[in-house]
């Protein structure tokens, strides 16, 4: 450092050394989280990439194929625009749904209400019910004649439909299936409500703000980390979607629940074709990076942190 | 200080110039009668197909299959859910299960809680970078990146062991630090800048401040860590091969054969399966995640 | 820190510290004393006993007989035999990945599409040296021709069939007593099964079924093609399997019937009132509302378990065709013992393939889940233990009909195989779903287009 700096910026020293410090600081302690990518995720990540431009069932010599993978998806593959139409449908939909039902309930739950513990575990329950046990359950429960869901419709004067064999409402069906599994969200929710001081509900009442009021101006905002947390997620995993349709229905009647990445497991683990599974793959991969940087880029709009570090 | 309604609609109202008192409690009644009404009204919701795999679980065989199906087992079998327990090692099971479960959460909430730490506070060069990587590992579907992984945990020697089930977790996972981070991010920088002037490590805030203040968030993820290894089923199934490594999900899968799915046994195990996730859960939660009275009353 | 900050993010005391640090030495030190390595996996065998790891999915209720089996099997050969049990149905991402790093088992089970690429990939041993040293002709003859002959690949034996199943019909006899009508026979035909199935439809006012004659679900491999062979058609040829042959005269007309039975006739359910009739898994039978269902002779455990003494029930071959060339035809199924073409202990592998097939573990498959088996010296044995079986549960079902399953050794014969069965699927599946699923389509209207679209895809130079 220049003698002139050391002489003139002595209050400014400490804070230089310690961005070094920072830095390398910041660099360990993700540290374990960059090693577990490197040596777990990384080489397959690569690896199936590089499959994506072979023909490949794992068993046998590869056959070197360029971009037909890629090509052939959106020439000669019906399925795949079914697919996708069907998994952005789902994920549209019952991502904005989740959002708010499990906000919603984690309101419910965040008051003193008696037997407040029991609630929430009965609410969280659903979540962690897994397996074939879930199929059959929701099987009888969309059930057009005996099932509960027609027969809630019936006290409405309302027919229901067939569900599950039909073309229009499978995949509704899987996605009321989906909202019962809120109970995940909801206690990140119940986490984040945590973190509202109620110094802030307390100004607000004394000046005289009403439930709602308290509502917008207080809770959403500093909810929105836990929002956005949310979003982000559920856009992901709903891009993903696979075992609730594959269980129920196998991506019928007539592919109308085929998801994406059923449709890469079809390809994939049915009828050996790694190489074009990859390849499916990573164009899944490039569409929820694109959405996922959308959410990103618009959150500096309306996520509010307390703690936000700016660069 | 006479009590606040916890839900009074938007009136600019102090309580000793609004209406009577008994107005006022007329309106606390009927909304708290609302909120317990919504809540009883979902949670019947929610235990219905509970309630219906308990029903299945304690029937007879021809009677599990009777068309329109009957809630009532008639005669109750308690005797399905020794018989299933008997049928398989389920206490080996549970054995594994809990131990990959426990040091999963231990690794999960330390490399976790660190590299959120990381992320939340501390200013490096290709942070976002990394950041976006870490939400694009979450990006590519499994289905591709399993038989990749499982060639390299082959090379490694790895397989028939538990420590692909294991170790990864002390590497971080993109979901928990994701959610920790934002939790992080929340709590405000007045908190670590005094720390800093009494001279304290960043090592120091992570532990000493950060941490405890995010018993919540912590908990979340210990919960979700749990759940997750507890209910595994793809990692122990391909990397796991003779039975007495077997986990719970395994062993419930096993009921389900090519030609048969014993459904009361597979009922009876999943109900057993399902009592610890709740126990842990109303103990975490009632202790981690004190919900917050929304409404004026002062402690 | 301010009052008001700890307040809101709670505290952490000094005994909840102190808590936490024990608790994570506590499992710190479980997870230093506990292994990581199964608990199962001994350290390298002692040179001495050869170790078979051997993939099979057993049935829970298996397990014990299977480890006596085990015992005794290691005490006769000194091999030891290393189960590793495949759980669930969809087992395609352990035997895919295991193949692929190879850490594939010494004997493996397969079924399906799996089981043929493995072997049509090299990773199956030919057991041709094996059998030729160890199988006289007659063991060899006790197998059922057709079953032994499927698991040959260029002309190599690559497998051994693990169990026979036949594709029969079952049927509810108190839905043909209230109806007074004949019982089904080994004599009935198409125009017979047809009269009947009308007989025991019962619909109401709005066409809603209340009872059915039949429980038909349409899949090539199943019940299309046993009334295609029934009719004396086929669906490639038997010689050629890259020759699909579902646009002659006789094919078709076997397809129209069956959709008839559907769309026509109305004995059998739409798909809608399939979902609204059935039970959880297995389908409409064990309602008590349906006539008459096919089914393998697996099943035979199957309606033990869901229908128990509900009602009584019966069984008959799958029936003739109504013309001239109509023959006696229905497939046998059968999954598959391999061994992997790498493995370092082949005679061991072998030992224990000749041990499966042979009567213990094949009396074991019978006595547990009453599964016919792949010997025929044991059918008798078989059919006296599913009767024992059987009328322990409902005294009535002395009277089931078991000899058609083993007349079925005789005449069954494999299912149907396309040289690239999963591509030609591709073509003929959307065609069989307009036909039978959806019905717009006509079999005169869709099947002659498809089968030269199969061909052309079979023929590819």
């Amino acid at each position: 450092m220049a003698i002139h700096e050391m002489q003139t910026t002595r209050s400014r020293r400490p804070r230089f050394g310690m961005r070094a410090r920072e830095e390398v600081a910041g660099y360990l302690f993700i540290l374990p989280w960059l090693i577990g990518f490197l040596v777990f995720t990384a080489g397959a990540m690569i690896y199936s990439l590089y499959l994506s431009f072979f023909d490949a069932d794992f068993l046998t010599q590869s056959t070197f194929t360029g971009v037909t993978n890629y090509t052939q998806m959106f020439t000669d593959d019906a399925l795949w625009f079914k697919a996708m139409r069907n998994t952005l449908y789902y994920s549209f939909i019952s991502v904005p749904l989740l959002t708010i039902l499990a906000l919603m309930i984690a309101l419910l739950l965040n008051q003193k209400v008696v037997g407040l513990s029991f609630f929430r575990t009965i609410y969280y329950l659903p979540s962690v019910v897994q397996g074939v046990a879930v199929a059959i359950l929701w099987v009888w429960l969309f059930h057009p004649d005996f099932g509960p869901i027609n027969g809630l419709l019936g006290l409405f004067g309302l027919s229901g439909p067939a569900w599950l064999s039909t073309e229009e409402w499978a995949m509704p069906a899987i996605i009321i299936m989906s909202l019962w599994g809120v109970g995940g969200s909801m206690i990140i929710f119940l986490a984040g409500l945590q973190g509202i001081s109620q110094s802030f509900y307390d100004a607000a009442s004394i000046d005289g703000a009403g439930p709602l009021a308290s509502f917008w101006h207080i809770t959403v905002p500093m909810m929105t980390p836990t929002i956005f947390f949310s979003l982000v997620l559920g856009l992901i995993g709903s891009f993903q979607m696979f075992t609730q349709a594959y269980v129920m229905t196998r991506g019928g009647p007539n592919n109308a629940t085929l998801t994406y990445v059923m449709h890469i497991y079809n390809k994939g683990f049915q009828q050996f074709h790694f190489g074009y599974a990859s390849a499916l793959a990573w164009v899944l991969f490039i569409v929820i990076l694109l959405f996922t940087m959308l959410i990103l880029k618009s959150s500096t709009a309306w996520v509010y942190y307390e703690g936000e570090l700016k660069k | 200080m006479a009590e606040t309604t916890a839900i009074e609609v938007g009136k600019r109202v102090t309580p000793w110039q609004g209406p009577s008192r008994y107005v006022y409690l007329g309106r606390k009644i009927s909304q708290r009668g609302l909120v317990y009404l919504l809540l009883l009204a979902g949670a019947i919701l929610f235990l219905i197909p509970f309630v219906w795999m308990l029903s299945t679980s304690l029937k007879e065989g021809p009677q599990v299959y009777r068309w329109p199906p009957v809630w009532i087992p008639d005669p109750v079998r308690f005797d399905n859910y020794t018989k299933a327990w008997n049928l398989l090692p389920f206490v080996q099971f549970y054995w594994n299960t809990v131990r990959i479960s426990f040091l999963s959460i231990i690794g999960t909430v330390l490399s976790c809680t660190l590299a959120a730490y990381g992320f939340a506070r501390l200013r490096f060069r290709g942070r976002d970078i990394l950041f976006v990587l870490l939400l694009a590992t979450l990006m590519l579907p499994n289905q591709v990146t399993m038989i990749p992984q499982y060639i390299w945990f082959a090379k490694l020697g790895w397989v028939n062991t538990y420590l692909p089930l294991i170790v990864p977790s002390f590497f971080g996972n993109p979901f928990s630090i994701f959610l920790l981070r934002q939790f992080f991010m929340t709590l405000p920088h007045e908190l670590d800048d005094a720390a800093k002037i009494d001279g304290c490590s960043f090592f120091g805030i992570y532990a000493k401040i950060i941490l405890p203040l995010s018993k919540a968030a912590v908990g979340v993820v210990a919960i979700f860590s749990f759940t997750y290894h507890w209910n595994d089923f793809l990692y122990p199934l391909i990397y796991l091969q003779s039975i007495e490594q077997f986990t719970i999900s395994l062993g419930l899968r096993m009921f389900q054969t090519n030609t048969f799915v014993d459904m009361q046994s597979l009922m009876a195990m999943s109900v057993v399966a399902l009592i610890p996730q709740l126990v842990i859960f109303f103990i975490a939660q009632r202790h981690l995640v004190q919900g917050v009275v929304l409404s004026g009353i002062k402690g | 820190m301010n009052d008001d900050q700890r307040e809101r993010f709670g505290r952490l005391s000094r005994r909840e510290f102190l808590a936490m640090v024990g608790g994570m030495a506590g499992v710190a030190t479980l997870a230093a004393c506990a292994p990581t390595a199964a608990p199962g996996s001994a350290p390298a065998a002692s040179a001495a006993i050869p170790e078979v790891r051997f993939m099979h999915p057993l049935d829970p209720v298996m397990l014990d007989p299977a480890q006596a089996l085990f015992d005794k099997f290691k005490a006769e050969h000194n091999i030891l035999i290393k189960h590793e049990p495949l759980p669930g149905e969809d087992f395609a991402q352990k035997v895919v990945a295991a193949m692929a790093a190879g850490t594939a088992p010494d004997v493996m089970w397969g079924w399906g599409p799996h089981m043929r690429l493995f072997i049509e990939k090299e990773g199956t041993l030919n057991l041709d040296s094996f059998i030729e040293k160890d199988f006289t002709p007659e063991i060899i003859d006790d197998f059922v021709a057709s079953q032994w002959n499927m698991l040959k690949w260029n002309n190599e034996q690559h497998g051994l069939p693990q169990y026979c199943g036949i594709w029969a019909w079952y049927y509810n006899k108190r839905i043909f007593d209230e109806a007074g009508v004949d019982y089904p026979s080994v004599e009935m035909d198409a125009t017979s099964f047809l009269d009947a199935a009308q007989k025991l439809t019962k619909r109401d006012a709005d066409g809603k079924p209340e009872q059915l004659g039949v429980d038909i679900f349409y899949a090539l491999e199943f019940t299309i093609s046993t009334h295609i062979w029934s009719w004396g058609g086929e669906v490639h040829d038997p010689e050629n399997n890259r020759m699909c042959r579902l646009d002659e005269p006789l094919a078709m007309e076997a397809m129209e019937w069956l959709a008839d039975l559907r769309w026509k006739h109305k004995v059998g359910s739409t798909p809608q009132e399939y979902e609204a009739m059935r039970t959880i898994g297995w389908g409409t039978f064990a309602t008590d509302k349906i006539a008459m269902k096919c089914d393998g002779s697996w099943a035979l455990n199957v309606w033990l378990e869901t229908v128990g003494k509900n009602f009584d029930w019966g069984v008959f071959p799958q029936y003739k065709g109504p013309g001239e060339s109509s023959k006696r035809e229905t497939f046998h199924t059968t999954d598959t013992w391999m061994i992997n073409s790498k493995t370092a202990v082949p005679d061991a592998a072998w030992e224990w393939l000749k041990f499966a097939t042979d009567a213990d573990w094949q009396r074991m498959q019978m006595e547990t889940r009453l599964i016919q088996p792949a010997r025929k010296s044991l059918a008798v044995e078989w059919m006296d233990t599913v009767r024992e079986k059987l009328v322990a549960v409902n005294p009535n079902l002395e009277s089931v009909d078991l000899q058609i399953f083993i007349d079925g050794f005789d005449y069954a014969r494999p299912m149907v195989q396309f040289a690239e069965h999963t591509a030609a699927m591709e073509i003929l599946t959307p065609v069989f779903q307009q036909i039978y699923e959806t019905g717009d389509g006509t079999v005169q209207a869709l099947i002659p287009e498809a089968t030269a679209q199969v061909n052309e895809l079979l023929n590819k130079v």
